[in-house]
Protein backbone atom coordinates (compact mmCIF):
# COMPACT_ATOMS: atom_id res chain seq x y z
CA UNK A 1 0.00 0.00 0.00
CA UNK A 2 1.35 3.41 -0.92
CA UNK A 3 1.50 6.26 1.58
CA UNK A 4 -0.80 8.23 -0.69
CA UNK A 5 -3.68 6.04 0.43
CA UNK A 6 -2.98 6.94 4.07
CA UNK A 7 -3.01 10.62 3.09
CA UNK A 8 -6.39 10.35 1.36
CA UNK A 9 -7.92 8.15 4.06
CA UNK A 10 -6.79 10.76 6.60
CA UNK A 11 -8.52 13.51 4.63
CA UNK A 12 -11.72 11.48 4.31
CA UNK A 13 -11.69 10.69 8.04
CA UNK A 14 -11.28 14.40 8.82
CA UNK A 15 -14.37 15.26 6.76
CA UNK A 16 -16.34 12.26 8.12
CA UNK A 17 -15.42 13.13 11.70
CA UNK A 18 -16.41 16.76 11.25
CA UNK A 19 -19.73 15.70 9.69
CA UNK A 20 -20.42 13.30 12.57
CA UNK A 21 -19.35 15.84 15.20
CA UNK A 22 -21.82 18.38 13.86
CA UNK A 23 -24.73 15.97 14.43
CA UNK A 24 -26.81 16.52 17.53
CA UNK A 25 -26.49 14.55 20.79
CA UNK A 26 -29.38 12.31 19.69
CA UNK A 27 -26.92 10.53 17.41
CA UNK A 28 -24.39 8.48 19.38
CA UNK A 29 -21.85 8.73 16.56
CA UNK A 30 -21.55 12.48 17.23
CA UNK A 31 -19.41 11.56 20.25
CA UNK A 32 -16.72 9.95 18.11
CA UNK A 33 -16.88 12.67 15.43
CA UNK A 34 -14.16 15.07 16.55
CA UNK A 35 -11.79 12.34 17.84
CA UNK A 36 -12.15 10.69 14.42
CA UNK A 37 -11.37 14.01 12.70
CA UNK A 38 -8.27 14.39 14.90
CA UNK A 39 -7.18 10.86 14.02
CA UNK A 40 -7.59 11.73 10.32
CA UNK A 41 -5.57 14.89 10.85
CA UNK A 42 -2.83 12.78 12.47
CA UNK A 43 -2.81 10.38 9.51
CA UNK A 44 -2.43 13.32 7.12
CA UNK A 45 0.17 15.12 9.21
CA UNK A 46 2.38 12.08 9.79
CA UNK A 47 2.18 10.59 6.30
CA UNK A 48 5.46 10.61 4.42
CA UNK A 49 5.75 12.07 0.94
CA UNK A 50 6.80 8.69 -0.43
CA UNK A 51 4.32 7.64 -3.09
CA UNK A 52 2.59 11.02 -3.29
CA UNK A 53 2.40 12.51 -6.78
CA UNK A 54 3.56 16.09 -7.39
CA UNK A 55 0.33 17.95 -6.62
CA UNK A 56 -0.33 15.78 -3.56
CA UNK A 57 3.14 16.60 -2.25
CA UNK A 58 2.45 20.34 -2.64
CA UNK A 59 -0.97 20.00 -0.98
CA UNK A 60 0.51 17.91 1.85
CA UNK A 61 3.27 20.46 2.47
CA UNK A 62 0.77 23.37 2.30
CA UNK A 63 -1.46 21.57 4.77
CA UNK A 64 1.42 21.14 7.19
CA UNK A 65 2.38 24.81 6.85
CA UNK A 66 -1.27 25.77 7.38
CA UNK A 67 -1.56 23.70 10.55
CA UNK A 68 1.37 25.54 12.14
CA UNK A 69 -0.58 28.81 12.19
CA UNK A 70 -4.18 27.54 11.98
CA UNK A 71 -4.03 25.47 15.19
CA UNK A 72 -2.83 28.35 17.44
CA UNK A 73 -5.18 30.61 15.48
CA UNK A 74 -8.23 28.45 16.22
CA UNK A 75 -7.20 28.10 19.86
CA UNK A 76 -6.66 31.86 20.12
CA UNK A 77 -10.11 32.54 18.64
CA UNK A 78 -11.65 30.16 21.17
CA UNK A 79 -9.90 31.91 24.07
CA UNK A 80 -10.83 35.37 22.74
CA UNK A 81 -14.47 34.28 22.40
CA UNK A 82 -14.38 33.00 26.01
CA UNK A 83 -12.89 36.24 27.29
CA UNK A 84 -14.98 38.70 25.29
CA UNK A 85 -17.79 40.59 27.04
CA UNK A 86 -20.99 38.54 27.20
CA UNK A 87 -23.97 39.59 29.33
CA UNK A 88 -21.88 42.30 31.04
CA UNK A 89 -19.25 39.78 32.14
CA UNK A 90 -15.72 40.44 30.84
CA UNK A 91 -12.62 38.36 31.48
CA UNK A 92 -9.79 40.75 30.57
CA UNK A 93 -6.99 38.27 31.39
CA UNK A 94 -8.53 35.53 29.21
CA UNK A 95 -9.13 38.08 26.46
CA UNK A 96 -5.51 39.27 26.59
CA UNK A 97 -4.16 35.68 26.52
CA UNK A 98 -6.42 34.93 23.55
CA UNK A 99 -5.11 37.94 21.64
CA UNK A 100 -1.50 37.02 22.39
CA UNK A 101 -2.10 33.53 20.92
CA UNK A 102 -3.95 35.04 17.95
CA UNK A 103 -1.14 37.51 17.26
CA UNK A 104 1.38 34.69 17.56
CA UNK A 105 -0.48 32.71 14.89
CA UNK A 106 -0.46 35.81 12.64
CA UNK A 107 3.29 36.11 13.21
CA UNK A 108 3.78 32.46 12.17
CA UNK A 109 1.54 32.97 9.14
CA UNK A 110 3.25 36.15 7.94
CA UNK A 111 6.76 34.78 8.37
CA UNK A 112 5.99 31.59 6.40
CA UNK A 113 3.47 32.74 3.81
CA UNK A 114 3.96 34.77 0.62
CA UNK A 115 1.19 37.30 0.16
CA UNK A 116 -0.38 37.30 -2.43
CA UNK A 117 1.08 34.23 -4.14
CA UNK A 118 0.40 32.70 -7.55
CA UNK A 119 -2.30 30.64 -5.89
CA UNK A 120 -4.83 33.48 -6.12
CA UNK A 121 -6.13 32.43 -9.56
CA UNK A 122 -6.08 28.78 -8.55
CA UNK A 123 -8.04 29.64 -5.37
CA UNK A 124 -10.58 31.65 -7.35
CA UNK A 125 -11.11 28.73 -9.75
CA UNK A 126 -11.44 26.29 -6.84
CA UNK A 127 -14.03 28.51 -5.15
CA UNK A 128 -15.90 28.84 -8.48
CA UNK A 129 -15.99 25.05 -8.84
CA UNK A 130 -17.21 24.56 -5.28
CA UNK A 131 -19.91 27.20 -5.85
CA UNK A 132 -21.07 25.29 -8.95
CA UNK A 133 -21.35 22.10 -6.85
CA UNK A 134 -23.11 24.04 -4.08
CA UNK A 135 -25.67 25.59 -6.45
CA UNK A 136 -26.33 22.22 -8.11
CA UNK A 137 -27.01 20.65 -4.72
CA UNK A 138 -29.21 23.50 -3.53
CA UNK A 139 -31.24 23.02 -6.70
CA UNK A 140 -31.52 19.25 -6.10
CA UNK A 141 -32.49 19.74 -2.43
CA UNK A 142 -35.20 22.23 -3.41
CA UNK A 143 -36.48 19.79 -6.00
CA UNK A 144 -36.53 16.91 -3.51
CA UNK A 145 -38.27 19.00 -0.86
CA UNK A 146 -41.07 19.92 -3.30
CA UNK A 147 -41.79 16.25 -4.04
CA UNK A 148 -44.90 14.88 -2.30
CA UNK A 149 -44.20 13.35 1.10
CA UNK A 150 -44.83 9.69 1.72
CA UNK A 151 -47.75 8.65 3.93
CA UNK A 152 -45.43 6.70 6.18
CA UNK A 153 -46.28 7.23 9.87
CA UNK A 154 -43.38 8.32 12.04
CA UNK A 155 -43.10 6.00 15.08
CA UNK A 156 -43.58 7.59 18.52
CA UNK A 157 -40.62 8.28 20.84
CA UNK A 158 -39.19 5.27 22.63
CA UNK A 159 -39.00 5.22 26.45
CA UNK A 160 -35.27 6.10 26.35
CA UNK A 161 -35.96 9.05 24.02
CA UNK A 162 -38.84 10.24 26.23
CA UNK A 163 -36.62 10.14 29.32
CA UNK A 164 -33.89 12.00 27.45
CA UNK A 165 -36.25 14.76 26.25
CA UNK A 166 -37.77 15.07 29.76
CA UNK A 167 -34.27 15.38 31.25
CA UNK A 168 -33.24 18.07 28.77
CA UNK A 169 -36.45 20.05 29.41
CA UNK A 170 -36.07 19.71 33.19
CA UNK A 171 -32.46 20.81 33.02
CA UNK A 172 -33.32 23.95 31.04
CA UNK A 173 -36.73 24.85 32.39
CA UNK A 174 -36.73 23.23 35.84
CA UNK A 175 -35.31 26.28 37.62
CA UNK A 176 -37.83 28.69 36.12
CA UNK A 177 -40.48 29.74 38.55
CA UNK A 178 -43.05 30.88 35.96
CA UNK B 1 -4.86 26.87 -19.23
CA UNK B 2 -4.50 23.12 -18.68
CA UNK B 3 -3.75 23.69 -14.99
CA UNK B 4 -6.85 25.89 -14.62
CA UNK B 5 -9.01 23.18 -16.21
CA UNK B 6 -7.39 20.61 -13.93
CA UNK B 7 -8.07 22.83 -10.89
CA UNK B 8 -11.70 23.38 -11.90
CA UNK B 9 -12.27 19.67 -12.48
CA UNK B 10 -10.58 18.98 -9.15
CA UNK B 11 -12.86 21.39 -7.35
CA UNK B 12 -15.92 19.71 -8.90
CA UNK B 13 -14.67 16.34 -7.70
CA UNK B 14 -13.68 17.70 -4.29
CA UNK B 15 -17.11 19.28 -3.77
CA UNK B 16 -18.90 16.07 -4.79
CA UNK B 17 -16.68 13.95 -2.56
CA UNK B 18 -17.35 16.28 0.38
CA UNK B 19 -21.10 15.93 -0.19
CA UNK B 20 -20.89 12.13 -0.55
CA UNK B 21 -18.81 11.74 2.62
CA UNK B 22 -21.15 14.04 4.52
CA UNK B 23 -24.21 12.06 3.35
CA UNK B 24 -22.62 8.81 4.50
CA UNK B 25 -21.27 10.13 7.82
CA UNK B 26 -24.30 12.20 8.83
CA UNK B 27 -26.95 9.79 7.55
CA UNK B 28 -30.24 9.57 9.42
CA UNK B 29 -33.46 7.75 8.50
CA UNK B 30 -35.30 10.89 7.34
CA UNK B 31 -32.66 11.88 4.79
CA UNK B 32 -33.71 11.69 1.15
CA UNK B 33 -30.26 10.78 -0.05
CA UNK B 34 -30.74 9.14 -3.44
CA UNK B 35 -31.16 12.35 -5.53
CA UNK B 36 -28.17 13.94 -3.78
CA UNK B 37 -26.02 10.85 -4.29
CA UNK B 38 -27.04 10.72 -7.96
CA UNK B 39 -26.23 14.41 -8.56
CA UNK B 40 -22.92 14.10 -6.70
CA UNK B 41 -21.91 11.08 -8.78
CA UNK B 42 -22.90 12.97 -11.94
CA UNK B 43 -20.76 15.98 -10.99
CA UNK B 44 -17.94 13.65 -9.88
CA UNK B 45 -18.10 11.93 -13.29
CA UNK B 46 -18.03 15.28 -15.11
CA UNK B 47 -15.04 16.38 -13.05
CA UNK B 48 -13.25 13.11 -13.76
CA UNK B 49 -13.92 13.46 -17.48
CA UNK B 50 -12.56 17.04 -17.49
CA UNK B 51 -9.50 15.97 -15.51
CA UNK B 52 -8.81 13.16 -17.98
CA UNK B 53 -8.96 15.69 -20.84
CA UNK B 54 -6.58 18.03 -19.02
CA UNK B 55 -4.14 15.35 -17.84
CA UNK B 56 -1.14 14.23 -19.87
CA UNK B 57 -1.77 11.27 -22.13
CA UNK B 58 -1.17 7.95 -20.43
CA UNK B 59 -2.42 9.04 -17.01
CA UNK B 60 -4.93 6.64 -15.49
CA UNK B 61 -8.29 7.90 -14.24
CA UNK B 62 -7.10 7.48 -10.65
CA UNK B 63 -3.92 9.50 -11.24
CA UNK B 64 -5.87 12.23 -13.04
CA UNK B 65 -8.35 12.35 -10.17
CA UNK B 66 -5.58 12.53 -7.55
CA UNK B 67 -3.71 15.26 -9.43
CA UNK B 68 -6.80 17.39 -9.99
CA UNK B 69 -8.31 16.98 -6.52
CA UNK B 70 -5.04 17.72 -4.72
CA UNK B 71 -4.66 20.83 -6.88
CA UNK B 72 -8.11 21.94 -5.71
CA UNK B 73 -7.21 21.18 -2.08
CA UNK B 74 -4.15 23.36 -2.52
CA UNK B 75 -6.31 26.15 -3.96
CA UNK B 76 -8.71 25.85 -1.06
CA UNK B 77 -5.90 25.95 1.50
CA UNK B 78 -4.57 29.11 -0.13
CA UNK B 79 -7.84 30.89 0.72
CA UNK B 80 -7.49 30.15 4.44
CA UNK B 81 -5.33 33.21 5.31
CA UNK B 82 -8.09 35.44 3.90
CA UNK B 83 -10.68 33.52 5.92
CA UNK B 84 -8.48 33.86 9.00
CA UNK B 85 -8.23 37.62 8.41
CA UNK B 86 -12.04 37.84 8.39
CA UNK B 87 -12.29 35.74 11.56
CA UNK B 88 -9.71 37.97 13.25
CA UNK B 89 -11.79 41.03 12.36
CA UNK B 90 -14.83 39.33 13.90
CA UNK B 91 -12.80 38.60 17.04
CA UNK B 92 -11.77 42.25 17.17
CA UNK B 93 -15.41 43.24 16.91
CA UNK B 94 -16.60 40.95 19.72
CA UNK B 95 -13.66 41.98 21.91
CA UNK B 96 -14.55 45.66 21.60
CA UNK B 97 -18.28 45.05 22.03
CA UNK B 98 -19.82 47.71 24.33
CA UNK B 99 -21.17 46.30 27.58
Amino acid sequence: MGWWLQWWIGLFLMVSGFSMGRMGPAFSRSKIGYPLALFGLGLVFFSTEEGLISNEQIASETMRQTLYWALPGLFGCYIVARGSPIYNVTRPTTLAIGWVILLFSWYVLLTNYDLPGPDVVSSAITIAGLIVVFIAHIFIIRLVETLPRSNETIPPLSEIEKTYVANVLNRHLGDRED
Amino acid sequence: MVEFLLTFSGSLMLGSLLVLINIKAAYHPYHKTIPLIASSLLILGSGLYLSLIASPEGDTALTAMRQATSLAINGLLATLPAVFALVTLMMLRISARPQ
